[in-house]
């Protein structure tokens, strides 16, 4: 595929010296500004992570702290003495076992329905060239645009009517049916990157729509479908309000309600709530780790273009 | 190159296994979603202890196919009949409902009560949407003002179908002021679990630190030993005196201190907010407004350091920062304990002075926490007799779990049981609370359709009078018109 | 005549081409249509009918025909919620715009240990916001946080955040940059699908780095900014959580956002009508927005494929 010149590029002026001489004997140069970038780069980064880290440490921090450490001004720093059984006691202090369970049937099946859907319903959105198409994907777009707080009620009663209500349905079953709108726009931009050629070869090729879909469209979009699945993931395992709304049985709670529960109407234990939430935090850390190699490889792919 | 391909080709051909695979998991789940019934069909009715381990409705739908509804699952056993109680407690207290209810299911064989604590930043919502579905719990309790609004929109039941028989004196049996905090339009819409009066708290060691040999007995002495205490250095606060007036981390308000400068009915009389005709309430907005010299962001800071805003309780008193506050029982019975141990021998309880010179003490401002029964609940019969029940009526031993809730009695009855007569022996301030319940200038705020936007125009119009943008009487105006417009809005 | 009939034919062969695309588009995004019938239309047009009647969720709605648009223009606290729901959105939108892309430029550099710092910028988005709130609560707290802390060590006083009238809202925009995590990815996802011979090309032509930036990253992320532009429009138009748990509207009404005011109206006045015209109108204001920005997107986004 022949890349397109940009045209702004092409107009602006060659720039001379836009590179170091190369001399004999600057070599010892060169290698020392090449050094001195990388710790450039790497100083900038630690501060930026350092910053980003912080709450979390914080966190970490408080939750080894005995209560009165916890909750003193001007904060501590160090707990005296750190007290790992913080850790042991906030988790034997609720049902944390079945609050994971929970949450995990809720993340991953929701994940399942988000994968299914959206990506078919960003396909239908993007890879076929259909009348009244865009304008269908504004309405979809739309239906994000009115605050939930007043769809609450006509959708509870409605939930109700099904028999739904108690259980995780009206949660898990709409993104079975493209209920993410987030998910399926964001897979859409992806899907438009995607030169049209290749899916043009194929149909003329003769193949049908669900084999470009699942053959070339898919495993080309393993990066966007990672993000999704991602995100999908993180937001059900810190879904509040929905659990809130639509579950009526203790038993059924997840962790983003349990955590909440630690939350006393009179006092809270701010060190187990802090262990606690520590505890729920560690497996989105380590997943986010796991994943987002994903982002990276494979896309190279999408470089062997036409 | 070719490596690469033959990876794609293998990727593929493994999504295809996977699209197959994940294709029919989604079929099996939602085949398990839909066979599993609403996740709440009556096996045997949740345990109310609140154990970890129930098993998750998937399995032990009863119910199989049915439609399960939300709550009121059929009877289990011979002519019992299950309610729900939604309450918005957690922690401690939360355990306390459960045990309460644990209590009451052994006691009898007729009525299973299942306890549901709902997180209270949106219990409301929770119950509006059930009560819109018409499937809500058979008894929930209140705390937000809202029960005035609740009766007059019909959200929630009138009592008085169920005042029959042995809860026909039930109004009576109550304190006074309890039962007004219940009454709407003359007829009971609620009944409360629990009741909270207040009371002067003083810190000892920072009274000794600040000269003062015994705690003030007017409001004026209040008022000089306070200022006493305060310690800041720059912007840094460091020790608080006293402070009235609401900070946006939360706060006294105009009820809260009604009572000392003998505001009528808290503002509301004949059918209408008339806050600027008394003259009592002036006086109260300007004492507090005498206030105002004080930093009230670094105040705000402080109450929000002690997590005051994101649902926990402790407050710059039991931190020991604070010399004097206005507070319930629960503080010394489970704030102190629970968030600072060490406060405990360093602080005593004292009516709150009065305003009119002279007088010792006066009654206080009460509220608790109030049982309504929903519109549309299934058994409002027997959701009636539990709310008597936990309300103490026909059941003294509830004034067991008064220790630990911070709770004070809704009847003269229960306080003149030998198990509350114990406490007040073991305790000595508790009978400093108790006495303010009998006291005739105690009140109750009294239930309106507006009382919601009361409370906010109070928190506003006083937030104003500590940052000196309002004077005491454009506040009071404020209160009223605010309150006022909501009345005629539901009228 | 032949050439009539070949016309014919290819026209209506044309026909049947543009009706098989049409029910294929349509059979792709069947899923998302199902969803919307039922669980998106009802709710929807409930609201809409709820605006135009006295709705206190326990009886049912009762006429009142324009009389709460009409309240609304009169209610002075509703315009003091539409002015801080504006200057939020206004500073918001694009100061995470410009963060999250800045980011997601730093985390694309070729520098060891990378995964660790994607993660490390990702964190705080994965933090409960039982959890969050609390440390932010405490971070920023005016008296006794570490962040005035620091200020006073570089001797500038600290303000008064989150109780302060004036700095209120952009406390909030400053927290909103440690959930610049979501979009950050999304960049990054993008930024790897950036065809290396781009880069080739523009340094050939002696481009610059901002200049690369400029022609080159930018158009060719363009669809990932117009997501994250859309939804982060979408998400400071509905912001209130954060008011909500924290600040509950103060101080002196300054975090008093549109939501936060439609929220009170519904659940603590049971003014679910008024609540739902004020849904309606945000519906409109910002739905014209949205279609504005999609309408002149071809102007600026770049999709590979046309």
């Amino acid at each position: 595929m022949t890349v397109q010149p940009i045209p702004e590029i092409a107009s602006t002026p060659i720039r001379s010296a836009a590179v170091p001489l190369q001399l004999p004997g600057r070599k010892k140069g060169r290698w020392f500004q090449r050094l001195w970038r990388q710790g450039l780069k790497h100083l900038v980064l630690l501060v930026m992570a350092l910053l980003f880290i912080f709450p979390l440490f914080w966190m970490i921090l408080t939750s080894l702290k005995p209560l009165p450490q916890a909750v003193t001004f001007p904060p501590t720093w160090v707990p005296h003495p750190v007290l790992w059984s913080n850790y042991p006691k906030a988790m034997a202090s609720q049902p944390f076992g079945q609050y994971f369970y929970h949450t995990l049937v809720y993340c991953v099946t929701t994940v399942i329905g988000v994968l299914i859907a959206s990506s078919l319903v960003a396909y239908g959105f993007s890879r076929i060239r259909w009348q009244g198409r865009d304008r269908v994907f504004f309405v979809m777009v739309a239906t994000l645009l009115l605050p939930y707080i007043v769809t609450l009620i006509p959708l509870f009663v409605l939930y109700h009517h099904l028999g739904w209500v108690g259980s995780y349905k009206p949660l898990i079953v709409p993104t079975f049916l493209g209920s993410s709108v987030y998910s399926t726009f964001l897979l859409r931009q992806f899907f438009m990157t995607i030169p049209e050629s290749l899916s043009e070869a194929a149909r003329m090729d003769g193949a049908k729509e669900l084999y470009i879909y699942s053959r070339i469209i898919l495993p080309l979009s393993k990066p966007a479908l990672a993000v999704v699945a991602l995100f999908q993931f993180i937001y059900a395992w810190n879904d509040f309000l929905g659990p809130l709304i639509y579950l009526n049985k203790q038993s059924l709670y997840p962790l983003s309600l349990g955590l909440n529960e630690m939350l006393g109407t009179y006092s809270t234990n701010w060190s187990w709530l802090m262990a606690a939430s520590t505890v729920a935090t560690m497996p989105m850390i380590i997943l986010f780790f796991l994943t987002q190699k994903t982002f990276i490889q494979g896309i190279t792919l999408t470089g062997v273009k036409g | 190159m070719t490596a690469a391909r033959e990876t794609i080709g293998r990727r593929s051909r493994g999504s295809r296994r996977r699209a197959l695979l994940a294709g029919s998991a989604v079929g099996a789940a939602a085949l398990m979603l839909a066979a599993c019934g609403g996740g709440s069909s009556s096996s045997g009715g949740a345990t109310s202890g609140g154990g970890p381990g129930t098993t998750s409705g998937g399995g032990g739908g009863a119910g199989g196919g049915t439609i399960a509804t939300g709550n009121n699952a059929a009877s289990s056993g011979k002519g019992t009949v299950n309610i729900t109680w939604w309450n918005m407690w957690s922690g401690a207290p939360a355990t306390l409902s459960k045990q309460m209810a644990a209590q009451y299911n052994s006691s009898q064989s007729k009525i299973h009560v299942t306890v549901l604590n709902v997180p209270s930043a949106d219990g409301d919502a929770k119950l509006l949407s059930a009560i819109a579905a018409g499937d809500p719990p058979d008894l929930f309790t209140e705390w937000n003002p809202t029960i005035g609004e609740d009766a007059q929109t019909g959200a929630i039941q009138s009592f008085k179908q169920f005042e029959t028989g042995k809860y026909a004196n039930i109004q009576k049996w109550m304190y006074p002021v309890v039962a007004d905090g219940g009454l709407y339009k003359g007829n009971l819409y609620a009944i409360p679990m629990s009741m909270n009066s207040e009371a002067l708290y003083y810190n000892k060691s920072i009274m000794k630190a600040a000269g003062i040999s015994s705690p003030p007995k007017t409001l004026a002495q209040l008022d000089a030993d306070q200022a006493k205490e305060w310690k800041i250095s720059g912007s840094h606060l460091e020790q608080i005196g006293f402070y009235p007036l609401p900070t946006s981390a939360g706060g006294g308000d105009l009820q809260t201190f009604g009572p000392y400068f003998g505001v009528k009915g808290l503002g509301y009389e004949h059918g209408k907010y008339d806050l600027t005709s008394q003259p009592g309430a002036l006086a109260e907005v300007k004492w507090m407004q005498s206030f105002n010299k004080y930093p009230y962001s670094s105040i705000s800071a402080l109450n929000a350091a002690y997590g005051n805003v994101a649902g926990g309780a402790e407050d710059p008193f039991s931190m020991g920062k604070q010399g004097f506050t206005l507070n319930g029982i629960w503080e010394a019975a489970t704030n102190i304990p629970a968030s600072n141990p060490a406060m405990k021998n360093n602080f005593g309880i004292e009516p709150f002075p009065a305003a009119k010179g002279g007088v010792a003490k006066s009654g206080s401002y009460i509220n608790g926490n109030y049982n309504i029964i929903p519109k549309g609940a299934k058994h409002g019969q027997q959701a009636f007799q539990f709310i008597a029940w936990l309300a103490g009526f026909d059941n003294p031993g509830i004034v067991n779990y008064y220790p630990k809730g911070g709770w004070m009695p809704t009847s003269p009855q229960l306080a003149a049981t030998s198990t509350f007569k114990a406490w007040e022996k073991r305790v000595p301030y508790v009978k400093t609370f108790v006495g303010l319940m009998l006291d005739k200038t105690s009140q109750a705020v009294p239930l309106t359709p507006a009382e919601s936007e009361y409370f906010t125009a109070n928190g506003v119009a006083l937030q104003n009078l500590a940052t000196k943008k309002t004077s005491p009487m454009a506040a009071l105006s404020y209160v009223d018109k605010q309150a006022n417009a909501e009345l005629a809005k539901s009228k | 005549m032949p050439a009539d009939v070949a016309r014919q034919t290819a026209g209506r062969a044309a026909r049947r081409q543009r009706n098989r695309r049409l029910r294929l588009g349509l059979l792709f995004i069947s899923p998302w249509i199902v969803g919307f019938l039922v669980f998106t239309l009802y709710p929807f047009l409930a609201t809409l009918y709820y605006s135009f009647t006295n709705y206190s969720i326990a009886r049912s709605p009762t006429w009142v025909g324009l009389a709460n648009y009409q309240g609304l223009m009169n209610d002075h606290l509703f315009w003091v919620s539409v002015w801080n729901t504006a200057y939020y959105t206004v500073l918001e939108v694009p100061f995470s715009t410009v963060v999250a892309i800045a980011f997601a430029m730093l985390l694309n550099m070729k520098v060891r240990g990378m995964a660790f710092y994607r993660t490390a910028l990702y964190l705080p988005t994965v933090v409960p916001l039982v959890a969050g709130s609390v440390l932010w609560l405490w971070l920023f707290n005016p008296s006794f946080g570490i962040v005035n802390d620091a200020l006073g060590l570089l001797h500038i006083p600290g303000p008064g955040w989150m109780f302060s009238a004036v700095w209120a809202k952009p406390t909030f925009v400053f927290m909103g940059v440690w959930a610049v995590g979501a979009p950050m990815v999304i960049y990054l996802a993008a930024l790897q699908g950036v065809p290396q011979e781009m880069y080739e090309v523009a340094d050939l032509e002696g481009a610059g780095p901002w200049q690369r930036t400029r022609h080159v990253t930018l158009p060719m992320i363009s669809p990932a900014i117009l997501f994250n532009v859309v939804l982060a429009l979408v998400a400071a138009a509905q912001y209130f959580t954060q008011a909500f748990v924290m600040t509950q509207g103060g101080p002196d009404d300054a975090t008093m956002f549109y939501s936060l005011y439609l929220y009170e109206q519904a659940f603590s006045y049971l003014h679910l009508g008024y609540a739902s015209a004020m849904a309606w109108i945000l519906f409109v204001i910002v739905v014209v927005i949205t279609l504005l920005l999609f309408r002149f997107s071809n102007r600026w986004v770049y999709y590979a494929n046309e």
